[in-house]
């Protein structure tokens, strides 16, 4: 008889992962409260009662997390992975092979330590609807994902009624796998170096803001110690706000590489047959896997540190049922040229890069990206020169660089098309490049502004199932002949978009 | 089983072309519907505010006050026109691959979804539209929110019609 065709519980160390992951939550909760207990240490006596409190809910958690565990199974029956579990009240979930998207791993420290894996079974339903088993030995996670991707890919293709060779199969299977990127630690702090660090600037400010938020609703008073400080700050003058930023600027440096070496640590990606295999990680190893069929769009982009080290960031954009989110849609930094032209290569095939040319967009795109920005900048200056703003005069900075920005973005946006592929290029200080093939479009729209009515152009705008791409400002003739050449390319391919 | 691999160059004058589609038109009882719907809107509006300003407390400029109302008979008449010539801008079509809906005066937009890529479709009625004998065809598609169509002002009977065609269009793709 086949393996998990019985009831099976999780490794014995689940215990500890729901115990831990509940400790989490609580932790989570409670963390406000703690610090003002813990600084405020005048009322001693209700430190006892919030260390009882905390111990009470911490045993009580775990006491449950171990009935849990006992009463959580899963097997396979008839092509569905099931699952049993809930203490007071039982559930049963059904999980249809053919409904499962992707199998995936993911080991944090103490998964790591012990020798087990957390295994995420992602489906194709409505949002939420995935199911995780929190830890597994590594022999019996990767034997359940062979059984669930080898039993998926039987049901598949019955489903489809056409004669399959076993043997094809089989020999997919056995195909070595190849390595197609590895991140040294060198190269993974080049890319912590070229991160956007205006982006993780901003994580700062919104993650401070929300600590700050937090503290602020158990009754911490931050608003007097502001208006204290900012007091300070303009009799201090230009020389403190240049620290400040300096700091700021240190501080989101870091932050972005540290996330970037946590988050990429030791970044492998392996090919087998039409899949992918991403692993990385340092505290926590994932492994995420991406087939040829489900992506939909590959886009690779750089930015200006980027460009010093010639790396490019990727991303394997998957399939969703609902809107793209982070995990459908899977980012490989670090990528160079070549490597890129690989991933193209084995996802359309040689032939579908063949005679591609880019085209430029109307010089229209120019004219009206430029006309509102350069009236906002206008009046704004206006504005702040009536109130007698010291600002007046750094305002004027922003019309010089509206008309730069608008015109290196009419520079940059391109598209190209040929029998097999669309590829999009825009971008200001970096170039952002898709890539996908005519037959995964699910739709096409042609729309235009009045402006545009005017002046007969039209946009195209090409829907995928995670995302679209928008070919704007051409000629309204041209915009006609691309819808239909596209239509006529999707209904005449006989191959699923997935 | 894969077909032969073919690659025979496409003379990009005999692709089926949309430009002289022609569009089957709404329903008139959605122009109706169309234009009361603005009309009642914008009167409640005004009469809200021509019998509540009485109770606002504080003074509300005189300047705000003569400009207000020619803006809201502007915004009154302005959409009656617009749901009046928008509805002979509005149009669906189908061919035999694909389902087109256009719409919008001043914004204009053509969308067309291939049979082949819809996932399912439905007939809704509103209980308003359900008075004006209306109701709309709601097509989507793997693509999400913005890449679903939802052709609107149709009579019931027509509408559950192209829906039975949709699908029996959908299954003939999938056989094929």
């Amino acid at each position: 008889m086949e393996e998990f065709s019985e009831p099976t519980r999780q490794s014995i160390f689940a215990i500890i992962m729901i115990i831990q992951k509940r400790i989490g939550i609580i932790i989570r909760q409670i963390w406000p409260i703690a610090i003002v207990f813990l600084i405020g240490g005048n009322a001693s006596g209700r430190k006892g009662h919030l260390l009882i409190g905390t111990i009470v809910l911490t045993v009580f958690s775990a006491i449950w997390s171990v009935i849990s565990y006992f009463k959580y199974y899963f097997y396979i029956q008839n092509d569905e992975l099931i699952i049993e579990k809930g203490v007071l009240s039982k559930t049963k979930l059904n999980i249809p092979f053919d409904r499962i998207q992707s199998v995936n791993f993911q080991q944090n420290v103490i998964h790591q330590v012990l020798q087990v894996i957390k295994v995420e079974i992602d489906t194709a339903g409505s949002a939420g609807s995935e199911f995780a088993l929190d830890a597994l030995s590594v022999e019996k996670a990767n034997r359940l994902r062979d059984i669930i991707l080898t039993r998926k890919a039987e049901v598949a293709e019955d489903k489809s009624e056409t004669l399959i060779d076993r043997e094809e199969v089989q020999h997919v299977i056995e195909e070595p796998e190849e390595q197609i990127l590895k991140l040294s630690i060198s190269d993974l702090i080049k890319v912590g170096i070229s991160q956007n660090h205006i982006r993780s600037g901003f994580f700062i400010f919104f993650a401070g803001g929300w600590i700050m938020s937090q503290l602020n609703e158990v009754g911490f008073d931050f608003e007097s110690q502001y208006e204290a400080y900012f007091e300070n700050a303009i009799t201090m003058g230009l020389v403190a706000t240049l620290i400040i930023v300096l700091f700021f600027t240190l501080v989101s440096f870091s932050v972005s590489l540290i996330r970037t070496i946590f988050a990429h640590f030791d970044l492998q990606v392996w090919r087998r047959g039409d899949k992918y295999r991403i692993i990385r990680g340092l505290f926590t190893r994932k492994e995420t896997s991406a087939v040829d069929q489900k992506i939909q769009i590959i886009e690779w982009a750089d930015n200006p540190l980027k460009r010093i080290f010639k790396y490019f960031d990727v991303r394997l954009k998957q399939a969703s049922s609902t809107a793209v989110n982070a995990k459908q849609s899977i980012l490989i930094p670090g990528c160079q040229l070549g490597q890129i032209d690989q991933l193209k290569l084995n996802w359309l095939g040689d032939k579908a890069l063949e005679n591609i040319e880019n085209h430029s967009v109307s010089i229209h795109y120019f004219y009206r990206r430029i006309l509102y920005r350069v009236l906002f900048s206008i009046l704004l200056s206006a504005f702040l020169f009536f109130i007698q703003s010291w600002i007046f005069w750094p305002s004027l900075l922003l019309l010089p660089y509206f008309i730069l920005t608008s015109w290196v973005s009419y520079q940059k946006i391109s598209y190209a098309v040929n029998h097999a592929v669309l590829h999009t290029t825009r971008g200001i200080f970096g170039n952002w490049n898709s890539i996908m093939p005519l037959y995964k479009i699910q739709s096409v729209v042609l729309d235009q502004s009045p402006y545009q009515v005017r002046r007969e152009l039209a946009n195209v705008t090409v829907m995928t199932a995670s995302g679209k791409l928008k070919i704007p400002y051409v000629e309204l003739a041209l915009a006609h002949q691309l819808k239909d050449y596209l239509l006529y390319r999707i209904e005449s391919d006989p191959r699923d978009w997935m | 089983m894969q077909a032969p691999f073919q690659n025979t160059q496409i003379d990009l004058d005999d692709i089926p072309s949309q430009v002289e589609l022609h569009y089957s038109r709404m329903e008139k009882s959605y122009l109706t519907y169309g234009i009361l719907f603005s009309f009642i809107f914008w009167v409640a509006v005004i009469l809200i505010l021509f019998f509540g300003k009485g109770f606002v407390e504080f003074a509300i400029p005189q300047v705000i006050e003569y400009l207000l109302w020619p803006v809201l008979i502007f915004l009154l008449i302005g959409t009656m026109g617009y749901s009046y010539f928008s509805f002979f801008k509005e149009g669906y079509a189908l061919r035999q691959k694909d389902i087109v809906y256009k719409h919008g005066l001043f914004w204009r937009s053509i969308a067309t979804i291939p049979f082949s890529r819809i996932q399912h479709c439905e007939v809704k009625e509103g209980p308003i539209q359900r008075l004006f004998g209306l109701a709309s065809l709601h097509i989507y598609t793997a693509g999400g929110n913005s890449s679903d169509i939802d052709i609107p002002g149709l009579n019931p009977e027509r509408a559950n019609e192209l829906k039975q065609f949709v699908l029996t269009k959908i299954k003939s793709e999938e056989e094929e």
